[in-house]
C-alpha cells in the first residue's frame, strides 16, 4: 500500500484526478476486501466474474459500490478485513481538486512565508543587535571601571608617595631643627664656657695675687703695710728669711698653732720655703685622708721632702695626692700598714724624679719592682727592710726593666726571704751600688758574699750588723776585691780568724 | 796670716779689733773683703745695721766658734732637731728677747749661718709645744684676728688640738 501511496503521491495532478473520476480507488478497494475474505482457488477468474458483474451494472450502481458489493451474502463480514479505504482515501483525498493550492493561496503563503522569514530575521537581527548593544555596554561600563580604578590607583599611588615625601620632609625638618637647637645650645654653651672661664681665671689669678701677697712675696708694694699688719713683736719686725728660717725648725703642729697667733704669723707659715719639706711622722696619730690631703694641697708646687713614717691611717686617697707631686725626690712611707703594690704603682706614675725611696715595713710584692722599674728612673736610695713580702724574683723585674740602674743604696736588712737566686739577680740589677746594708740577715753565707762581691765593684759600705755569723775567711778573701771598699760594719762572728 | 786683724764699726761709732779668720766667719765680710781687696789694716768696714752691744756679743761668738768646722751648705736637708744647741751657746743665748732677735737680725746680715742657726732654734725651742695664746704672751704679739677669722682658722687646724 505504501508504495502505492508513494505512486499517487507522485503522481501529477490530472493523473490523480483521472483516478478519482473512474472511482478507481473504490473498485479496487472492493476487489481486494472479496478476495480476501472469500479467498478463491482461482483469484483471476473469481476478479475476471468480478470485472464482468461490474461491467454489467448501470452507471448509477457503479458511482455507489461498497466495499463489500463483490461479496456472497453469506460471507459478508460485519467489518472490513483491513482498512484499506482509510489509507487510500487519504491518498484519494490528498488528489482532491479542493486540497490543490490556488494562486491566491500561493501567494498568501509566499507572503505568509516571506513575512514568517522577514519576522524570523527580523528576531535574529533584534537578538544580535541588543546582544551586540548589550556587550557593549557591558564593555563600555568595564571600561570605565578600569579606568576609574586606574585613577584610583594611580591616585592612591600618588598619594602614597606624597605621604612618604611629607613624612620624609617632615622629618627632615625635625633633624634639621634638632641640628640648630643642638648647634645654639653648644654656641650658647661655648659663650657661657669661655665667660665662665675668663671668670674663673680672673678670680683665681686675684686669689694667687693675695695669696702672694698674704705669703709675703709682694713685699715690694706693700711692705709696711700689709705684710706686717698691726703686728709690733720682735719676729715680725725679723727679716722674712730669718722669721721663716726659725719656723722652718717647726714640725707642722707647731706651725699650725703658729698660723692661729696673728695675721702676720699666719702669712709667715704660709712660705714655700716651709712646705718644701714635709714631715708628717709626728702627727701619724691623727693623720687621716683628709687631713694628708690637705697638707699635700697646701705643699704640692713645693713639695720635695715628704715623711709618712708610721702613718698607718693613710690610704689610697693620699697616694694619689702624692702622686699629684712632681717635684717629690725623697719619700719616706715606713711601716706604713696601707702600702702595697697599687700605692707603688700609683705614686711612681706621678713621681718621676724620685730619689729617695724608703719602703721598709711595707707590704710591697715583686709588683711593686715591676712598677719601680718602669718609673723610677733616677733614683738613688732604697730601702726595703724588712719587707719580707717580695722574693728573689722581684730582681729579675729591675733586670728587665730601664729604671733604677743609677741606685746607689740598697737595704736589705731583715729579708730573710732572700736565697742565693736573689742575691744573684740583685747583684745583677744594681751594678752602680755604693752602699749595701744587710743588717740582722742571719742566713748571710760565704756564697752570697761571693755573688755580691764579683758583680758589685763599685761598693764603698757594707754593712752586716748582726748577720755575719756564718761568714769565715772566704767572705773577707771575696770582699777583699772590692778596691773601693772603705766600710764594713759586722760583729758577733767567731769564724773569722786573724787571717 | 794669723794675728792679721781688721777693723769693724758698728752703727754707733765704735771700732772692734778682730782677727780676718774670726771676722771671715761672717759671709758678708768674707764677700767684702775678697770682692774689695780690703785687707789693710787700716781700713775700717762698717756695719751700720748693727749696734755695738749687738757687734760685741757676735765677736764674742764668733771668737769661740773660730775652730769650728763650717756648717753644711746644704739648706734643704738640714733636720728640724732643735735639741742639738751646746751648752755654752744655750748660755750665751740666755739674753733678753730683744737682744736674741738683734743677734738673729745681726747673723742674717753679717750672713754667719752658725750664729743664725743656733739663735732660731733657740727662737723656735721658745715656739714649740705652746698653744696659740702662750705664743702670743710670750713674744707679746696682739691677737690681730677678727672673731670670724680666728674661728675659721681655728677650724682648718683643729687636727692639732686632737692630740
Amino acid at each position: 500500500m505504501a508504495s502505492l501511496l508513494k505512486l499517487f503521491l507522485t503522481l501529477e495532478p490530472s493523473l490523480r484526478f483521472y483516478l478519482r473520476s473512474q472511482r478507481i480507488a473504490e473498485i479496487h478497494e472492493a476487489l481486494i476486501s472479496s478476495l480476501l475474505v472469500c479467498q478463491p482457488k482461482d483469484p483471476v477468474e473469481w476478479l475476471l466474474s468480478c470485472l464482468m458483474e461490474l461491467h454489467s451494472l448501470p452507471p448509477s450502481a457503479k458511482i455507489n459500490l461498497n466495499w463489500d458489493y463483490f461479496i456472497p451474502q453469506i460471507y459478508r463480514p460485519v467489518d472490513r478485513p483491513f482498512n484499506i479505504e482509510s489509507s487510500l482515501s487519504y491518498v484519494f483525498a490528498v488528489c482532491d481538486d479542493t486540497l490543490e493550492p490556488n494562486e491566491r493561496q500561493i501567494r498568501m503563503a509566499i507572503e505568509h512565508y516571506k513575512l514568517h522569514i522577514q519576522r524570523k530575521l527580523f528576531s535574529a537581527w533584534l537578538r544580535y543587535h541588543l546582544t551586540q548593544l548589550g556587550q557593549k555596554r557591558w564593555l563600555e561600563k568595564r571600561e570605565q571601571a578600569a579606568s576609574e580604578y586606574y585613577r584610583v590607583r594611580s591616585l592612591n599611588i600618588y598619594f602614597r608617595q606624597w605621604s612618604q615625601w611629607v613624612t620624609h620632609r617632615l622629618a627632615r625638618q625635625k633633624a634639621a631643627a634638632c641640628h640648630i637647637n643642638h648647634c645654639t645650645e653648644t654656641y650658647q654653651m661655648r659663650i657661657i664656657l669661655n665667660e665662665w672661664n675668663l671668670v674663673a681665671q680672673q678670680a683665681r689669678r686675684t686669689r694667687d695675687y693675695f695669696d702672694r701677697v698674704e705669703r709675703g712675696e709682694e713685699n715690694q708694694q706693700f711692705n709696711g703695710f700689709l705684710s706686717h699688719g698691726e703686728a709690733r713683736d720682735e719676729l715680725s719686725l725679723l727679716t722674712r728669711e730669718a722669721a721663716v728660717r726659725i719656723l722652718a725648725y717647726l714640725d707642722v703642729d707647731d706651725l699650725a698653732r703658729c698660723a692661729q697667733v696673728c695675721r702676720n704669723w699666719k702669712m709667715l707659715t704660709q712660705s714655700s720655703m716651709l712646705w718644701s719639706k714635709l714631715d708628717l711622722h709626728r702627727t701619724s696619730d691623727v693623720l687621716d685622708d683628709r687631713l694628708a690631703m690637705r697638707f699635700i694641697q697646701r705643699a704640692r708646687p713645693y713639695l720635695q721632702h715628704l715623711n709618712l713614717r708610721k702613718c698607718s691611717r693613710i690610704g689610697r686617697l693620699t697616694f694619689l695626692g702624692i702622686s699629684s707631686c712632681k717635684n717629690l725626690q725623697d719619700l719616706n712611707l715606713s711601716e706604713c700598714s696601707a702600702v702595697n703594690d697599687e700605692a707603688v704603682k700609683i705614686i711612681t706614675a706621678g713621681c718621676h724624679i724620685l730619689l729617695y725611696l724608703n719602703l721598709s715595713q711595707t707590704e710591697v710584692t715583686d709588683q711593686s719592682f715591676r712598677s719601680l722599674a718602669r718609673n723610677c728612673h733616677f733614683l738613688q736610695y732604697l730601702s726595703l727592710a724588712y719587707s719580707r713580702l717580695f722574693s728573689d724574683r722581684a730582681f729579675l723585674h729591675i733586670i728587665n726593666g730601664r729604671g733604677c740602674r743609677k741606685l746607689a743604696h740598697l737595704d736589705i736588712s731583715g729579708c730573710t726571704q732572700l736565697t742565693s737566686v736573689g742575691f744573684d739577680a740583685m747583684s745583677d740589677a744594681f751594678r752602680e751600688l755604693e752602699t749595701l746594708v744587710m743588717d740582722d740577715m742571719s742566713n748571710l753565707s760565704d756564697k752570697h758574699m761571693n755573688q755580691i762581691c764579683k758583680r758589685l765593684t763599685n761598693l764603698r759600705q757594707i754593712s752586716m750588723w748582726s748577720s755575719a755569723r756564718q761568714l769565715t775567711g772566704f767572705a773577707f778573701r771575696h770582699m777583699s776585691s772590692l778596691t773601693q771598699l772603705m766600710t764594713i760594719k759586722f760583729d758577733s762572728n767567731k769564724l773569722v780568724t786573724d787571717e | 796670716m794669723a794675728g792679721h786683724k781688721i777693723k769693724l764699726q758698728s752703727s754707733d761709732g765704735d771700732t772692734f779689733d778682730v782677727e780676718v779668720e774670726i771676722a771671715k766667719q761672717s759671709a758678708t765680710i768674707k764677700t767684702m773683703l775678697e770682692d774689695l781687696g780690703m785687707d789693710e789694716e787700716e781700713d775700717v768696714i762698717p756695719l751700720p745695721n748693727v749696734n755695738s752691744a749687738i757687734l760685741k756679743k757676735v765677736i764674742q761668738w764668733a771668737t769661740h766658734h773660730k775652730d769650728d768646722p763650717p756648717p753644711p751648705e746644704d739648706d734643704e736637708n738640714r733636720e728640724k732637731n732643735t735639741n742639738d744647741i751646746s751648752s755654752w751657746d744655750q748660755d750665751f743665748l740666755k739674753v733678753d728677747q730683744g737682744t736674741l732677735f738683734e743677734l738673729i737680725l745681726a747673723a742674717n746680715y753679717l750672713d754667719i749661718k752658725g750664729l743664725l742657726d743656733v739663735t732660731c732654734k733657740t727662737v723656735a725651742n721658745m715656739i714649740k709645744g705652746k698653744t696659740p695664746e702662750e705664743i702670743r704672751r710670750t713674744f707679746n704679739i696682739k691677737n690681730d684676728f677678727t672673731p670670724q677669722e680666728e674661728e675659721q682658722i681655728k677650724k682648718e687646724n683643729e687636727w692639732c688640738e686632737e692630740k
